[in-house]
Order: structure tokens, then C-alpha cells, then sequence
């Protein structure tokens, strides 16, 4: 690896960098009363990013041979030469201190140590608990359980080379129950960056028995009404905000560029003071962790909001350069074959002091959206839109009417300044994988529950 | 090594030490540009190879994949997909692989001249659409990016399947930001193609521009029963949503709003929809599925009846129906799915205008995310980006605006698709009219 910095540098490259990735991964799927799938997957590679005269140039190989690794050189460095003279927007990056660093993640059971047969054993444990629960109106239930073992070298002409190993683990369990015409489905999923130990933390109750619950009570509920009302968000769904319609936005790539809506407001009052929000890489056993970013940089604590101050925005080596700022530790790569981009971890809101019967009083009539399903944003406009597993009618401060399929739609800024209360209670609880520019990275998020005075409702009544 | 003659010796090693297995493998090679703020960003280029196995021991599966194309690692992946099929549990549904077939060879999936662009090439490209931007707003901020490459792939199977093809591709797409007394207004584009000759992205940062104009001033709708027209780009994802829920896989395991729907009346019997995976340089073309089965066409909704589901080779004989052709294998490194390939709407006889003009009130929607409960059908999602209609003119854009409704009551309430359309590379793209939707937006309208 470090052979191929010094090459680049001969060659010319202010900047150079070779990252190896390798990532093990075993997945077991237990579907309808049988284990049908066992698979294993290794994939390794180097990619190579440099900059010559102001411009980027990145190559990617699966071939790990030296003739093969050069000629992945060349390609990067060829691809700089061919922009030097057209990047508008030079390139540059903070100046790293040399360091050699090496950590790994010490798991209490290695996925590594159980064998395929135990796995299938457990998996085949959490779908039979969910399918037994009513075996006549639950149609088809799926369980699951991945483990990814990722180990990343990072070499850079500053002199850093920083190794480390992370092990994640992801349980999932989904059910589709119907009655008459009704479909209905729910899931639970529960992960970390820990070893199997993870399956020690939870129980069917809690687990494949909640999915299966939550999959029959849906086929009772009603489709929501169409409208904009007062809503009180669960520490899921105010995971899902505070990532996709706030997070996003505080990615300094998207700042730089011209697409965040929160460029130039540093400093300014962009949220009720009760909100704070945070990115933190730093939580152990968190499906966000880790110890370096795939530039090297050690993984921090970030606060974006403080009492609904802007405080700063998350930041890799070029836009931490750029913005005169310090690199926070997102720059993340998925693998090998990517470039570092600037990414979230955990992300979340930080609790207050409220409590969610204070919400319901205090709101008497709107909505309780409960669990993320998805979410998108456009960024620059700072809309969102997030589609939620299950909800309710709030009337005079009760929860009344079970409500199905719902979606919700705001805008960012106006939905900050809307928050009107945050909970003591708090969750970390939906480990994920996000996607972005075609990469995809491990990360949670979560929060409290949150009283907002207006969101809206797509609804079919 | 020649990559059919490694799936073939890995078949070789693999026969003896269980009832039935496929080997996939794979060379791919891919360069790209980003731009960013307006200006070119980076290039990448990728190179990627290697193999997977499936591995079949009484029906129980095991996969494994690994890379690179290294002997020992052939070697590693086919012990470990043999263990894990052993340590699978018998399937009795599953029956067996595809044996071979006769198709017929799709023409102008691979382009050499896609294979030979250079960095400098896209470089030309990228200049050329944020310069069209530019030239109808000087201060749009354009982000987006281009990428080409190749693939080569071969599959063999221990019941005598072996083939092998090659294709190309080439993707180019735009974001478009403008802002103008602190609004924002944003639109993109793209375009899409197998070969050079049907590559035209010089003027979709100009295209991106000019709508992204339309979208100042925008307002919430009021929420409200309206007519909708869909344009041009919403039928792909209407349409795909549907063919998403024929997945045999999802009928099987009752998880779709079509199970028992084949050979009813889904639709409004205006509506046709055929798949046609033989399409000269069609974006979803192959000349065989993921499983090594020669496609062919074949008629999906039929004046609004359900003819079918998609089928691979396991979900067929499941049930004992026909293999359409539809298993799905994107890359080594995943397993076998089930998609559908180009699916191309029988054209009406509106024109998008004759649509909007025909309109007392109702809206326009350029893109909605349609994202359904598969179970339901139910979606409930935002409008992206559309427009009020007031008098068969355009009243004003929408924002913080959604739509509800099932996807089997839209399908019943089309009544009309354009005759005009937008055309990619194996698909024409009409406008569609559904007669009521549900709208979330402001106070009652």
C-alpha cells in the first residue's frame, strides 16, 4: 500500500491515497417454515485517489496483483491530468499529521466462532415464533441475520496509515398477514457494531413476536385522512427526520456545492431552542460506529444543532479545507471501489423534558406517527417526505383511531421551527444502512419523541 | 482466462459433490465523471471481476461469491457454497435448474466505442450540459455526472446451460438549482443508452434549466378530490410498481396485492401493457434471464386484464406454470430475483396537451414518489414536482403537496393515456389520466 503513495507522489500528485478494503459477509434467511438461503461473500480490492494541479483522479481494482495496482495508479492519475485543466473548483485537502494507528473491534462472540448450523437454528427460531403467532391470517414471515466483518487499510501521502477491523450484525424479522382483502405488513430489526452477543439483547417479545403483532393490528386499521395537522413523531420517525431532512443537509459536500439549505447559516437560529442534534461515530456497540473515516480521520462527536443554534456541519479533508473548518470524521467509503464522501453516522436529537402523555394533553387533537419505513429529501429545496409504518388520531388527548399506509410531507426548516416540545424518553434504535451518491454505509439514528405544531398527511379520505 | 471456460471447469468441480449448481462470472469495467457546483468534479474508474456459485443439496440453497478471478478463490467459493447447501434445509419446492433453450440473440447491447471513451470524452460531455444550463440561467448551480462502461458474463449449469454476452452502457443525469429572492426551484434529466448513436445528453442541463424555471412561486395545494394527468415519466414508475407486485416470488409467499388477480380485470380495459425483453438495444434487453433462459415477449396486462405473473425458474415450477424468463441477476455478487425487462404501454390516442387542456381543475405531476405498501397497494407519497390546473392552463406549481390512493383504484381509474410520449432505449413513455385522486395539502379546496 504504501509503495503505491510513494509512486504517486514521484509521479507528481500533491495528494495521494490507496485504501484496501476487505468485507466477509454471511446472510441466513429463514422464509415460511424452512432456512432457504445460506450465502457467504468475500470481496476485496484498492482504490486509489490523488490529486494533480487541483483535480481528482480516482481508480478502483478488484485485482489485487502489483502490475494490476500500477496500472490502477496510472488510470487515477490519467483522470486528474485530463480535469486539471477544466475544475473550476480546485481541489485541496487539510494537511493530516503522519500517524500509524491500528484498532479493532473485540466482539463478545465472533460471528466467525458459530457455525452456519447454529445460525440457521436461531434464524428458524424468530420465524417460527412470528409465524405461530396466528398461523391463519399471517401469510408469509421472513427472519434474517447478517454479519459483516470490514476491515480497511488507509494510506496517505501525509504519512497516515490506519488500519481497522469492525464487525456488524443485523437480526430482521418481516410479516405480511391479511384478512378478506386486507394486506398488511410490519418488521422489526435490531443491529450493531458488535458480535453475536447482539442476539442476547432481545427477546421474542420484543422481537419477531412485535412484528407479528404489528402486522394483524394493521389489518384493523383505517387509511389516514389527507391533510396538515399537529403530530407527535416517535423516536423513529424523528431518526428518520433528523438524518434525512436535517442531516443531509449539514453534509458540507452539500453545503459546498450549493445544494444544502442550511448553507450560510451558521451561527443563525435555524430551530425551536429546544432541538439539539448530533452526529456521533463515537458510541460503541452503535450500528453508526467506527474508529477511523476511510480518510484516516479518528471518528468524533459532532454537534449540528445546539438549543436551535446551527453550530457547524460534518466534514471530510477537502470541504474541512475549503470551509476553514476542522475534518470531523465523516468521509466515508462503503468499499473499495468509492471514494470517500462526506457521511452521517449516529445521528440523532438529543432529549428533553417532556414526557409523551405532557404531548398528547398539551396537542388534544392531530396525529401519532409511529416507525420509519423510508425517506427521502430533496436537499436544496428542504422538502422531506417520510412514509411511516403506523399512526394514530389524537383526539382530546387519546389515542383513538389506528391508522395504515401513512406518509408524511414538510418542509425542513419550517418543521424545525414548529417543534414545540422534546421528550425525556430516548431511542437509538434504527440501525440502517443510507445511501448516497451510489454507496451505501452503516448508521442509526434516533432521538426523543417530538411535538410538532403542523406536518402533512398524504391520506385517501 | 476466458470468462465461459472458468464457469464451465468450475461446473466441472462442482458436479459430484452435489445434485445441481450455476456458476456466474463476470468482468466489468466502468469510468465516470461527477460534476459539482457547476463545474467537473472527478473521475473514477472501476475495474471489477468475479464469480458466484449456487449450490443445491435437496432443494437447500447455499451461495457464495468471491473476488478476484484467482484459482484458489474458484476453488474457495465452490466448497462453501457446498457446505452451505448442506447445511441448508431440504426445499421440495424447488424442482431444478433450467436445462438449455433455443432464443433469439438481442442486437445492440454492446457498443465497442463505449469501451473506448475516454476521461477526456466525458469531460466534453459534462462541459457541454452545464454550459446549456448556464446559458439559460447563468447563476444555476449544476450538479450530476456521466458514466460508461462494459460487462461480460457467462453462466453455466450443471444441466447443460451455457451462455455468455457482453454489454454496454452509458448514463448521463442532471440536477438543476436555481434561486431567485431566497426561492428555491430545482428540476433534473437524463438520458440513457446501450450505443453511442442513441446517446444525446447535450441538452439536458438546457431541458433541466427551463423546467426548474416553471418551479418558482410554488404553493400548497389544497387538499381535495382531483383529476390527475401523469406525465411522461410517471408511467414507468406507475406501471413498474404493478409489475413489481406480479413478482411470483411475492404471490407465493401472499405478500402482494395481486395474489389471485391473474385472469381478472385489474385495470381500466383502455390500459395494455406488454414485456418485451427483445428489444434492439433496449436498456433492460438481454437475449437470455439471469438464469440462463431464452426470453421472449409476452403480454402482462391485456386491455386491462392480468395475464400474467413473472416467473424464474424456482417460482415456476413451484407451481407448475410456465418459466417466463424473468429471473433476475444483476451482478456476482447477488443472488437470483425476478424482474420484469422493458415494459411498454399500448399508446392511446391523447395527446399530454389535449390532457391538460381537457382540464377544469386538477393536476399535473411530473414526479411522485411511488413507493407501495406491497402488501396493500396502498401509496401515499409527495409530489415532487407538478402543477395546479385551472382552465387547461397551468395555475401555479405545487410544494408540500401529496397523493393517496391504492394502486388498484388508479388502475381502475385511468381513463386515458397520450398517444405522444417520451422514448428511451427500449421504452416509449406516454402520459396517463386518472379520473379522481386524493389530495393532502392545505385547507379543504
Amino acid at each position: 500500500m504504501e509503495w503505491l503513495v510513494e509512486e504517486a507522489k514521484s509521479k507528481g500528485c500533491s495528494f495521494s491515497e490507496a485504501r484496501f478494503v476487505r468485507r466477509t459477509s454471511s446472510y441466513i434467511r429463514a422464509q415460511d417454515g424452512r432456512i432457504e438461503e445460506l450465502s457467504q461473500r468475500e470481496l476485496a480490492g484498492v482504490g486509489i485517489r490523488v490529486i494533480i494541479d487541483g483535480a481528482w483522479g480516482f481508480a478502483s481494482t478488484a485485482s489485487l496483483t502489483k502490475k494490476d495496482l500500477s496500472a490502477s495508479l496510472e488510470e487515477a492519475i490519467a483522470s486528474a491530468k485530463v480535469l486539471r485543466n477544466k475544475v473550476e473548483d480546485k481541489a485541496e485537502v487539510v494537511e493530516m499529521k503522519s500517524c500509524t494507528a491500528k484498532k479493532e473491534l473485540h466482539c463478545k462472540i465472533s460471528p466467525e466462532d458459530v457455525a452456519p448450523e447454529d445460525k440457521a437454528k436461531r434464524v428458524s427460531e424468530w420465524e417460527r415464533e412470528a409465524r405461530s403467532l396466528d398461523p391463519q391470517r399471517i401469510q408469509n414471515t421472513v427472519a434474517s441475520l447478517s454479519d459483516v466483518l470490514r476491515e480497511e487499510i488507509v494510506c496517505n501521502s501525509f504519512g497516515v496509515k490506519v488500519e481497522s477491523k469492525l464487525i456488524h450484525t443485523l437480526a430482521t424479522v418481516f410479516v405480511a398477514a391479511s384478512e378478506g382483502n386486507v394486506r398488511q405488513s410490519a418488521s422489526e430489526r435490531r443491529g450493531g457494531a458488535k458480535g453475536y452477543e447482539l442476539l442476547e439483547e432481545f427477546n421474542p417479545e420484543d422481537f419477531s413476536l412485535k412484528a407479528a403483532n404489528k402486522a394483524l393490528s394493521l389489518l384493523s386499521a383505517s387509511p389516514p385522512p389527507a391533510g396538515t395537522f399537529p403530530a407527535i413523531l416517535d423516536p423513529e420517525v424523528v431518526g428518520l427526520f433528523v438524518h434525512e431532512a436535517l442531516g443531509h443537509n449539514a453534509e458540507a459536500d452539500a453545503v459546498w456545492s450549493g445544494q444544502s439549505i442550511i448553507k450560510e447559516k451558521k451561527g443563525e437560529e435555524i430551530a425551536a431552542p429546544c432541538v439539539s442534534i448530533v452526529d456521533d461515530a463515537t458510541i460503541e456497540g452503535a450500528f453508526g460506529f467506527y474508529f477511523f473515516d476511510s480518510e484516516g480521520t479518528p471518528a468524533k462527536r459532532n454537534v449540528i444543532i445546539e438549543n436551535g443554534i446551527l453550530v457547524d456541519y460534518l466534514y471530510n479533508l477537502e470541504t474541512a479545507k475549503k470551509m476553514n473548518a476542522q475534518p470531523s470524521g465523516n468521509a466515508r467509503a462503503e468499499s473499495y471501489e468509492s471514494p470517500p464522501i462526506v457521511r452521517m453516522s449516529n445521528t440523532f436529537m438529543c432529549p428533553g423534558d417532556w414526557t409523551f402523555e405532557e404531548m398528547l394533553q398539551e396537542m388534544k387533537n392531530g396525529v401519532y406517527l409511529k416507525g420509519g419505513r423510508w425517506g427521502y429529501v430533496f436537499p436544496e429545496r428542504g422538502q422531506f417526505t417520510f412514509n411511516v409504518e403506523e399512526a394514530y388520531l389524537v383526539k382530546d388527548g387519546e389515542l383513538k383511531e389506528h391508522l395504515r399506509d401513512v406518509s408524511m410531507s414538510g418542509m425542513t426548516l419550517e418543521t424545525l421551527q414548529k417543534i414545540r416540545g422534546v421528550s425525556k424518553d430516548f431511542r437509538l434504535s434504527s440501525p440502517g444502512y443510507c445511501g448516497k451518491g451510489g454507496q451505501t454505509a452503516f448508521v442509526d439514528n434516533g432521538g426523543p419523541f417530538v411535538f410538532v405544531a403542523k406536518i402533512t398527511v398524504g391520506g385517501r379520505r | 482466462m476466458d470468462i465461459l471456460e472458468i464457469a464451465r471447469k468450475g461446473i466441472e468441480k462442482i458436479k459430484g459433490k452435489i445434485e445441481q449448481a450455476d456458476i456466474f462470472v463476470e468482468r466489468r469495467k466502468s469510468i465516470s465523471l461527477k460534476w459539482e457546483k457547476s463545474t467537473l468534479k472527478q473521475v473514477e474508474v472501476h475495474y471489477d471481476e468475479g464469480i458466484s456459485v449456487r449450490a443445491f443439496h435437496k432443494g437447500g440453497r447455499g451461495f457464495a461469491c468471491s473476488s478476484p478471478l484467482r484459482e484458489e478463490n474458484i476453488d474457495k467459493v465452490v466448497e462453501e457454497a457446498v457446505s452451505l447447501a448442506k447445511a441448508a434445509q431440504p426445499d421440495p419446492d424447488f424442482k431444478s435448474l433450467p436445462s438449455p433453450g433455443e432464443g433469439k440473440k438481442v442486437k445492440g447491447l454492446y457498443d465497442e466505442k463505449i469501451t473506448l471513451l475516454s476521461p477526456a470524452d466525458l469531460a466534453r460531455w459534462g462541459e457541454e450540459i452545464i454550459e446549456g444550463a448556464k446559458r439559460i440561467d447563468e447563476e444555476a448551480v449544476v450538479s450530476g455526472g456521466i458514466s460508461a462502461g462494459s460487462v461480460e458474463y457467462a453462466l453455466a449449469n450443471t444441466e447443460g446451460v451455457e451462455v455468455e454476452d457482453s454489454q454496454t452502457g452509458i448514463y448521463a443525469s442532471v440536477m438543476v438549482v436555481l434561486q431567485k429572492d431566497g426561492e428555491v426551484a430545482s428540476y433534473y434529466d437524463f438520458d440513457e443508452a446501450r450505443n453511442l448513436k442513441d446517446f444525446h445528453p447535450i441538452d439536458i442541463g438546457e431541458k433541466a434549466c427551463l423546467q426548474a424555471r416553471e418551479f418558482f412561486g410554488a404553493k400548497q395545494a389544497p387538499t381535495g378530490t382531483y383529476p390527475v394527468v401523469f406525465s411522461y415519466l410517471m408511467s414507468p414508475g406507475i406501471i413498474g410498481a404493478i409489475a413489481g407486485a406480479a413478482n411470483a416470488e411475492d404471490i407465493q409467499r401472499k405478500r402482494s396485492f395481486l395474489v389471485g388477480k391473474k385472469g381478472e380485470k385489474i385495470a381500466w380495459e383502455g390500459l395494455s401493457v406488454q414485456d418485451l425483453p427483445l428489444i434492439e438495444g433496449g436498456m433492460s434487453s438481454a437475449s437470455f434471464d439471469g438464469e440462463g433462459v431464452p426470453h421472449k415477449e409476452l403480454n402482462f396486462i391485456e386491455e386491462g386484464v392480468l395475464m400474467t405473473y413473472f416467473h424464474n425458474s424456482y417460482t415456476a415450477n413451484k407451481v407448475e406454470e410456465e418459466n417466463t424468463g424473468h429471473a433476475a441477476r444483476f451482478s456476482y455478487r447477488g443472488g437470483v430475483g425476478i424482474s420484469p425487462t422493458n415494459l411498454q404501454i399500448k399508446l392511446g390516442d391523447w395527446t399530454l396537451e389535449e390532457m391538460i387542456q381537457d382540464m377544469k381543475r386538477g393536476l399535473l405531476v411530473l414526479s411522485v414518489g411511488v413507493q407501495p405498501n406491497m402488501a396493500s397497494g396502498d401509496v401515499s407519497g409527495p409530489i415532487d414536482f407538478g402543477f395546479m390546473i385551472e382552465d387547461g392552463e397551468k395555475a401555479y406549481p405545487l410544494k408540500n403537496t401529496m397523493l393517496g390512493f391504492n394502486l388498484l383504484d388508479l388502475l381502475k381509474n385511468i381513463d386515458a393515456v397520450s398517444k405522444d410520449y417520451r422514448e428511451e432505449p427500449g421504452v416509449k413513455m406516454p402520459a396517463l389520466r386518472v379520473k379522481n385522486l386524493r389530495v393532502g395539502g392545505g385547507e379543504n379546496g
